[in-house]
């Protein structure tokens, strides 16, 4: 057995713990943290998309990021850098957002649910990993998205810049900002505490690199499961939490925030475990990228703001009584893309 | 002999170096960024020679490391960044 990273496990521990906490504190069933949720809130409140239920400046967006540059920045670890293929990057995160939202979850509100006993999350992971599986298949026939270039850290600032931005919007509540009365987006921790929370989170995923695609990506490809094991302990911190809690409910039908499809649970997922071993890494992994400078996260994450807001505007987004027929298209054109990119980046080797 | 790790700025150019090396009968395989290395790309080469073998190297390559004792000591650092 490979030696097992106790900072990984740690990490792991400690996201399943704050998910928890979070939803003890106000957050909506089993999305303590949902990187592809809370983008889209926030979407929602700058008034990209017009969904009532779904507007709110989630506060873990802004820790995450935030806690990634000072955790970057102390370990002189900060660099502005990018250049890769930015547009293409942009149109993946648009794409791995439409899949996270026709499923309902980003890879880690997945574990989560997974956590809570929902076991539709089990029929997403089974897409999840056979995503990832052909994502690496394009990976050792030489995919690329070219290179980043160092760019200076005014570069490398634009994310850390722009979740400020968000702060003071979420503060300062000016008229012009969403907020939901009902519905997901109206449940929400106390502002400091989920700021907190999505600082430690961030901190620590900058430390451990935290990625819920690179440890089944590097199972896969190395028989390497340092990252792996995190994955496993942010499932097990849940699991615990949910017992002592007594949200543990395992079963397919009334689950929080979630529908029964598998067909399309699975191919949402799919989609998210290809679209982002392209990138390089999940939803989560790109916000934290962001906030250590690096563009192409940037370009990713607002790609994915602006694929939440796609996928509210033109009907994508699935809900609790199941997929829609816009979102069902949807998944299979990002599937086309997505494959149009990966053929069409691999390289020759010199 | 002595331990080494490349890092790279692409998983590409990585499997491009393991391969130019494995196909000269190097002991060399690829495997996850050591966590106190670079964050660029996910992937290194960790290979076994008597030098750091730079002519080998993909033109991608970030930098290569000396490994000993579970510690790394940067070797040299490819200028084209």
């Amino acid at each position: 057995m490979k030696k097992v990273n106790w900072l990984v496990v740690a990490a792991g521990l400690v996201v399943g713990a704050a998910a928890v906490l979070l939803t003890a504190l106000g957050n909506p069933g089993n999305m303590g943290f949902c990187i592809a949720c809370f983008l889209r809130d926030t979407s929602g409140a700058l008034g990209l998309h017009s969904a009532a239920a779904v507007q709110y400046i989630r506060p873990e967006i802004i820790g995450i990021v935030l806690g990634s540059l000072i955790a970057a920045l102390g370990f002189k670890e900060f660099k502005g850098r990018g250049g890769s293929s930015p547009a293409l990057r942009f149109v993946l995160g648009m794409f791995v957002m439409i899949g996270a939202l026709v499923f309902l979850g980003c890879p880690l509100r997945m574990m989560i649910r997974i956590g809570g006993g929902d076991l539709n999350a089990i029929v997403g992971l089974v897409g999840f990993v056979v995503g990832i599986f052909v994502g690496t298949l394009f990976l050792k026939k030489g995919f690329t998205m070219k290179r980043a270039y160092t760019l200076g850290s005014l570069e490398g600032s634009v994310m850390p810049a722009i979740v400020i931005a968000f702060f003071i919007l979420l503060v300062a509540a000016p008229s012009f900002i969403h907020f939901s009365t009902e519905g997901p987006g109206s449940k929400h921790a106390p502002i400091a505490v989920a700021l907190i929370v999505g600082l430690i989170v961030g901190a620590l995923a900058q430390r451990s690199r935290l990625c819920t695609v690179g440890g089944i990506r590097d199972a896969m490809m190395f028989k390497d499961f340092k990252l792996l094991y995190g994955f496993i302990a942010v499932i097990v911190a849940v699991v615990i939490g949910n017992l002592i809690t007594g949200n543990l409910n395992f079963g397919f039908a009334g689950q929080p925030i979630a529908h029964t499809d598998g067909l399309w649970n699975a191919l949402g997922m799919a989609l998210v475990g290809w679209g982002s071993v392209l990138l390089g890494g999940c939803p989560l992994r790109q916000l934290v990228l962001a906030g250590e400078g690096s563009a192409d996260s940037t370009i990713t994450v607002l790609g994915m703001m602006v694929g939440a807001a796609l996928c509210h505007n033109f009907g994508l987004a699935s809900s609790a009584n199941g997929p829609t027929q816009n979102g069902m298209i949807a998944v299979i054109i990002g599937f086309v893309v997505v494959a149009v990119v990966s053929f069409r980046n691999i390289a020759k080797e010199a | 002999m002595n331990s080494y790790v490349a890092t790279f700025h692409t998983h590409f150019s990585a499997q491009c170096t393991a391969r130019t090396m494995m196909k000269a009968g190097i002991d060399a395989r690829m495997a996850p960024v050591p966590r106190s290395l670079s964050t660029d790309c996910g992937t290194c080469v960790r290979y076994t020679a008597a030098t750091p073998l730079t002519e080998m190297m993909h033109a991608d390559y970030d930098a290569i490391y000396e490994a000993a004792d579970g510690k790394y000591r940067e070797l040299q650092k490819n200028q084209d960044t």
